[in-house]
């Protein structure tokens, strides 16, 4: 039982019933004997099996039982012969016009089963297509569907119909009429750009030049996978023949998929065109006494319907053949037999003796097939030409980038187009260098189907090639196709598939995979891939995906695939909870990997694909999902994302567990991006008190907290909410929470009232954690750096920002390199180094409004004007404490803070006393427990009231300073200060 | 026998791989031709210390996602209408960009000249392709708008369209309104790039966003980078493109930040600068 690509056609009689009612039993008997005669034949005759007889109609199926590739070919085909044929059935007492069909054919996909008793049967929509076209179809009219129209586009002559409102169609289907096939004889494919080849074309040029050199023959067999431009090739080079000189008489013909047996493929066809040339006919006739032409006439004539076989034997044949192109091969003759693949043994018998006897006559014999005919029958080695073999792979990527490039410049109807090429590179990547492939899909696209749609005629292509298959092979590549679009030997032994050598060597040669290293492989193109994975039976997909998913590898992939495969198959199954569960969790846990390591597109697809799995019975699991997606989009930047991924499920399911957690991100993204009163913490506090056990939705409204006292300047609560945090991420073993808390326990640390060696040596645990992680130790060593400078250990602090520097350069990590600036600025300030400090917070200020940071920007700006006062007061200086104090609103305490201490000293520096920007100093002091930045900003007054000649109030702001710098144990501005006063 | 000279050799098959017109960067480095060169115009003069500042750019393209935080701020959009009688009418329209294509080179002109004033002017209607008389429409519309720079990454095939979109391109030339236009991707004629009166612009596949190369072989007159840029994308986050629609932007973005410093530089001395600033440029001694 397989999903397959069918051509479904109906026929049925016009007029039945008043043929029925004016002819008598008998004759009508007789008469529905000789239809349904013709019917048949025609079906049998063009490979198709009749399914039914359904009173005077008749549903015939073509690709059912094996694939063609032509099979909506042959049933038009066969519905243009039955149609012939019944027109010309005579039946007396009936009007001229005589009897006449109305045919239908739709081709689709349909699943095909096998029973003892029913026979073959096909199951999908295209049947009922195909029947309701049938009967829309007015006599004489074979009406197809667009699928039809496809398949079948470069061999036919179709019209298009109006839509047409279809009984049991929502939607009017577009339907054409078939009007004729096209001119066998034409090129198949007309105007696809021929692009490289050039040494293969050279190569059949100089094989021509040497038969003419030298008047013996040569023999070339052209060899490659189907599309892969093997007829371009040989027509190209023929092309450049017609230009030697001298000029070759040229003779080509190519087999049919499916041709009644004994006919020799297109043998009659070239004899004919050899026999058009008078003097070879003349010279011909002489021969035997005119016994060659004899034969080739009975060759000629099709085996009769009985099968009645009395004409000549393979060897009169193959000796009249061998006669007549003798007589022709007085002057140079090139020989083109393509589609060779398809060639009877006798057929090939006869061109392999053909080429060994007439060894001595220039000849050139080209013969063109797809790898599974590496050769012609056995012959004596001694006796003919050595044949050259002409392998024919994929394009290179530049030359297919040429050849998708031109295919598209051709198709494009639009007048003005974006000179982007997104559509180019993904097809180029799809169709591997496959030229056809190249064709279809840019086909696909101009049809207005998306590039992830598999063009019918490729379908039809690969599930031939899939159909010739021994079945061992086809075993092996389904496995492999429910694997993945790459696959091992070793993931092909643990579902138990015989995976000899030879099959996935036969597989490779027959350019269906492609070996990538020893034991791995990959699907040659990946509508190869979609291809046979598509024809396989859902159930047989579903076990399959099941038995994959207990692997280690790609689980969350399997578990995703068995869970939607399920849905579809059985949604009432009890399972299905259970395996979607698995499946959350197992993308959850891949896509927390990725984000992790950063690797946030593959975390974003991860996420939002565990998002998509319907929600089992945990919902922790999918509030983890919706958080873990929330905060990879965040980082990267894209914050209207962030809210959207869990504002979703807040709308899903308001009041649940993870309703709440969403809430909780919501609420940390609202505080991040400045807008912390749209919060209600005790809301969410109060929404989870009864769910003690919810342990990520505690962890996260913990750093919620944290993140709120940061912004309030209140950081010993900031670090002891993140300790909360960090207990519970720790008591859940959740990794990712773990690491964020830890940095962020460290940057914490930087301004909270914990004491400097305490801090130290809990950034020097984070740092031996984080070691393996460049990019998560950039932080914890700004911060090490800063606490260093300010325990008065310099050289040890400059030592981490320069291994903080380093990582950033070898990492191009853009915001680090911006925190780095800062800790650069925050050292040199401690150290006293004030213009070096300036330029480095500078610099930093400019990264954060680069990057659209601005609360935070114009608070490193503050910085940076603070530093300036301290080592010259200038105009510049003057203007810009102007300017930022006028943003003041835009600004967080901290750069408030620093801006007005800055201001006290500019205003003192004029000589005016600086009482008031030290009123506001004082009173926006009261609201932070930041000990460094009081000793800092207490410290700018001190010096602005000794400028303003209030020595007593000098004093007093500098004993408060080193009392707070004191407290926490920052020596070295603590001793400066001392010093200064 | 000596090469000819760049201007006047057959037209060099194109670079595998690369888009049509575009060239290798090792290549172009090390291609050689005479100049007659201003010796104190160099980057340094053009564009150091510039940020685009009072310079108006419009995109004339699919859109700009004003939202996008490496894109934002949008100055103005419009976007091209039929009127009832089907005739194209300018509307002003939210910044908005369904394609994508429109916000990818705003993107990029706003990393180059952080405070250019970008503006957007939607004619591809249909997602990256639209109809000759939007384009006419649109552009005529920008030029009299007295954008400093049109950034086109688009071009049209219909020969029909040529007369009329070089009369725009002279108008635009003659208002000092400079239009940086991408060469096509595949080697086929289309407009207007290839008119004298635009700055036309193929790609390098080298990662750095200033470095461009002068071509002495017309018709592009620069190569600049468009090969795997990670561009904006709409709705936020980044993506990595292709295509010659790239390297445009990279011009206009440079030439935003020449013009902010240099705001009297009529189209034909930007031209000139930019030649003089060239990555290839050789010094005379």
């Amino acid at each position: 039982m397989s999903r397959r690509l069918v051509a479904v056609l109906f026929i049925d009689l016009v007029g039945w019933t008043s043929l029925a009612e004016r002819l008598d039993a008998e004759p009508l008997q007789q008469f529905l004997e000789r239809y349904y005669d013709i019917c048949v034949t025609a079906v049998d005759r063009h490979g198709g099996i009749v399914e039914k007889f359904i009173g005077d109609a008749i549903m015939a199926v073509f690709g059912a039982e094996w694939s063609g590739e032509d099979d909506g070919l042959r049933a038009l085909r066969a519905a243009l012969q039955t149609r012939s044929e019944v027109s010309r059935l005579a039946v007396s007492g009936l009007d001229p016009a005589g009897p006449g069909v109305h045919c239908g054919i739709a081709a689709g996909e349909a699943l095909v089963t096998r029973s003892a008793h029913a026979g073959v049967r096909i199951v999908g929509d295209v049947v009922n297509l195909a029947a309701r076209l049938q009967s829309a179809a007015q006599r004489d009219e074979i009406l197809l569907n667009e699928v039809m129209v496809r398949l079948v586009r470069s061999h036919a002559v179709v019209a298009p119909m109006p839509p047409m409102k279809l009984k049991g169609k929502r939607e009017p289907v577009p339907v054409w009429r078939a009007v004729e096939l096209a001119d066998a004889s034409a090129p198949v494919r007309t105007g696809v750009p021929f692009v490289d080849r050039e040494a293969e074309r050279t190569g059949l040029v100089e094989a021509y030049r040497a038969v003419t050199s030298t008047g013996r023959a040569q023999a070339l067999m052209v060899l490659g996978p189907p599309g892969i431009g093997k007829t371009g090739l040989v027509h190209e080079a023929v092309e450049r023949l017609l230009g030697e000189t001298p000029t070759p008489l040229l003779i080509s013909g190519a087999c049919q998929s499916f041709a009644a047996t004994g006919s020799y493929g297109p043998l009659g066809q070239m004899l004919d065109a050899l026999l058009s040339h008078a003097d070879v006919a003349r010279q011909a006739a002489t021969i035997r006494g005119g016994r060659v032409l004899e034969v080739l006439a009975q060759l000629r004539t099709p085996t009769t319907a009985d099968g009645e076989a009395s004409g000549p034997g393979t060897e009169e044949i193959s000796w009249a053949v061998r006669e007549l192109l003798a007589c022709a091969a007085t002057d140079p003759l090139a020989l083109v037999w393509e589609d060779l693949q398809w060639a009877e043994p006798a057929l090939l018998g006869i061109i392999a003796d053909l080429a060994d006897r007439l060894l001595d006559h220039p000849v050139l014999m080209i013969c063109v097939a797809r790898q599974e005919l590496r050769e012609l029958p056995p012959r004596n080695p001694n006796d003919g030409p050595d044949w050259q073999t002409v392998h024919i792979g994929p394009l290179g990527r530049p030359h297919t980038l040429d050849l998708v490039g031109s295919l598209m410049a051709r198709g494009q109807p639009a007048e003005v187009v974006a000179h982007d090429m997104d559509v180019v590179d993904r097809i180029v990547d799809d169709c591997a260098g496959n030229p056809l492939f190249a064709e279809l899909m840019v086909e696909t696209l101009a049809l207005g189907y998306s590039l992830g749609d598999v063009p019918p005629s490729i379908t039809a292509l690969v599930g031939a090639m899939v159909d010739r298959l021994p079945p061992a092979a086809t075993r092996v590549l389904e496995v492999a196709s429910v694997i993945g679009t790459t696959f091992t030997r070793e993931q092909l032994a643990t579902m138990a598939v015989e995976s000899a050598e030879g099959v996935l060597d036969d597989l490779v040669r027959r350019n269906l995979i492609a070996c990538a290293r020893p034991g791995e492989y990959r699907f040659a193109q990946q509508p190869v891939h979609d291809v046979v994975y598509g024809r396989l039976d859902k159930r047989q997909r579903l076990d399959w995906h099941r038995e994959l998913a207990r692997q280690p590898v790609n689980r969350a992939f399997h578990l995703e695939a068995a869970v939607h495969l399920l849905r579809v198959l059985a949604p009432d199954d009890p399972e299905l909870p259970e395996l979607a569960q698995r499946a959350t969790s197992a993308l959850l846990s891949d896509g927390t990997t990725a984000l992790r390591r950063r690797n946030l597109p593959a975390a974003i697809g991860l996420l939002r694909r565990a998002q998509d799995v319907p929600p089992g019975a945990n919902e922790a699991a999918h509030a983890l999902v919706a958080v873990r997606l929330s905060d990879a989009l965040l980082l990267g930047g894209d914050l209207a994302g962030a809210r959207a991924a869990v504002e979703r499920v807040i709308e899903e399911s308001p009041g649940s567990r993870a309703g709440v957690a969403c809430r909780i991100q919501l609420g940390l993204l609202a505080v991040r991006s400045g807008q912390d009163g749209e919060v209600s913490v005790a809301e969410l506090t109060e929404d989870l008190r009864h769910e003690e056990a919810d342990q990520l939705s505690w962890c996260r409204l913990d750093q919620l907290h944290m993140l709120r006292y940061l912004a309030q300047g209140r950081f010993l609560a900031a670090e002891q909410s993140a300790r909360a945090a960090l207990r519970r991420a720790e008591e859940m073993n959740d990794g990712y929470e773990r690491d964020r808390l830890l940095a962020a326990l460290c940057e914490v640390g930087q301004w909270s009232p914990t004491p400097i060696p305490q801090k130290l040596a809990f950034c020097g645990e984070v740092a031996t954690r984080f070691a393996g992680d460049r990019c998560l130790l950039v932080p914890v060593l700004v911060a090490q750096a800063r606490l260093l400078a300010l325990a008065g250990r310099l050289d040890a602090a400059a030592e981490a920002l320069a291994q903080a520097h380093q990582s950033v350069m070898d990492l191009r990590l853009t915001m680090a390199a911006v925190l780095v600036e800062q800790g650069y600025g925050a050292v040199a300030a401690v150290a006293g180094e004030h213009e070096r400090a300036e330029r480095h917070y500078r610099s930093a200020a400019q990264g954060l409004e680069d990057a659209g940071h601005r609360p935070a920007a114009l608070a490193v700006r503050a910085l940076a004007v603070r530093e300036r006062v301290r080592w010259r007061c200038d105009d510049r200086a003057v203007v810009e404490i102007g300017a930022l104090r006028d943003q003041a609103a835009a600004m967080d305490l901290h750069g408030r803070l620093v801006a007005a201490a800055a201001a006290a000293r500019v205003v003192a520096e004029s000589g005016q006393p600086p009482d008031d920007e030290a009123d506001e100093v004082l009173r926006l002091l009261a609201r932070t427990d930041d000990p460094c930045l009081r000793g800092d900003v207490l410290t700018d007054l001190a010096l602005a009231h000794r400028r303003a000649g209030d020595g007593d109030r000098a004093r007093r702001m500098a004993q408060a300073a080193a009392d707070s710098y004191a407290a926490v144990g920052a020596s070295l501005p603590g001793s400066g200060i001392r010093e200064r006063s | 026998m000596t090469a000819p000279l760049p201007w006047r050799r057959e037209r060099r098959a194109h670079f595998p791989g690369l888009p049509a017109w575009s060239v290798r960067a090792a290549m172009a480095k090390d291609e050689s031709f005479e100049v007659s060169a201003f010796p104190e115009i160099d980057a340094r003069w053009a564009w150091e210390g510039a940020d685009g500042g009072g310079v108006r750019v419009c995109v004339v393209d699919s859109g700009i996602d004003g939202s996008h935080a490496l894109v934002a701020p949008v100055a103005q959009s419009w976007q091209v209408v039929a009127d009832d009688r089907g005739w194209p009418r300018i509307e002003p329209c939210e910044p908005r960009d369904l394609a994508g294509h429109g916000t990818a080179c705003a993107g990029i002109i706003r990393a180059i000249a952080p405070e250019a004033e970008v503006s957007s002017m939607r004619v591809l209607t249909d997602g990256k392709s639209g109809t000759g008389a939007a384009l006419i429409a649109g552009l005529e519309y920008a030029i009299e708008h007295g954008f400093d720079i049109i950034n086109m990454s688009l071009s049209t095939t219909r020969p029909e369209l040529r007369l009329r979109l070089s009369e725009l391109a002279d108008r635009a030339y003659f208002r000092r309104c400079v239009l940086v236009v991408s060469a096509h991707n595949l080697p086929v004629e289309s407009y207007p790039w290839n008119f004298s009166s635009v700055i036309s612009v193929a790609s390098h596949d080298q990662d750095d966003p200033l470095t461009y190369f002068y071509n002495p072989a017309p018709p592009v007159d620069f190569h600049a980078r468009g090969a795997r840029v990670l561009v904006a994308r709409p709705g936020g986050g980044v993506v990595r493109s292709t295509g010659n629609s790239f390297a445009a932007p990279h011009i206009t973005g440079i030439g935003a930040l020449t013009l902010s410093k240099h705001p009297w530089l009529t189209p034909f001395q930007l031209k000139s600068v930019l030649y003089h600033c060239a990555a290839n440029f050789g010094r005379v001694p």
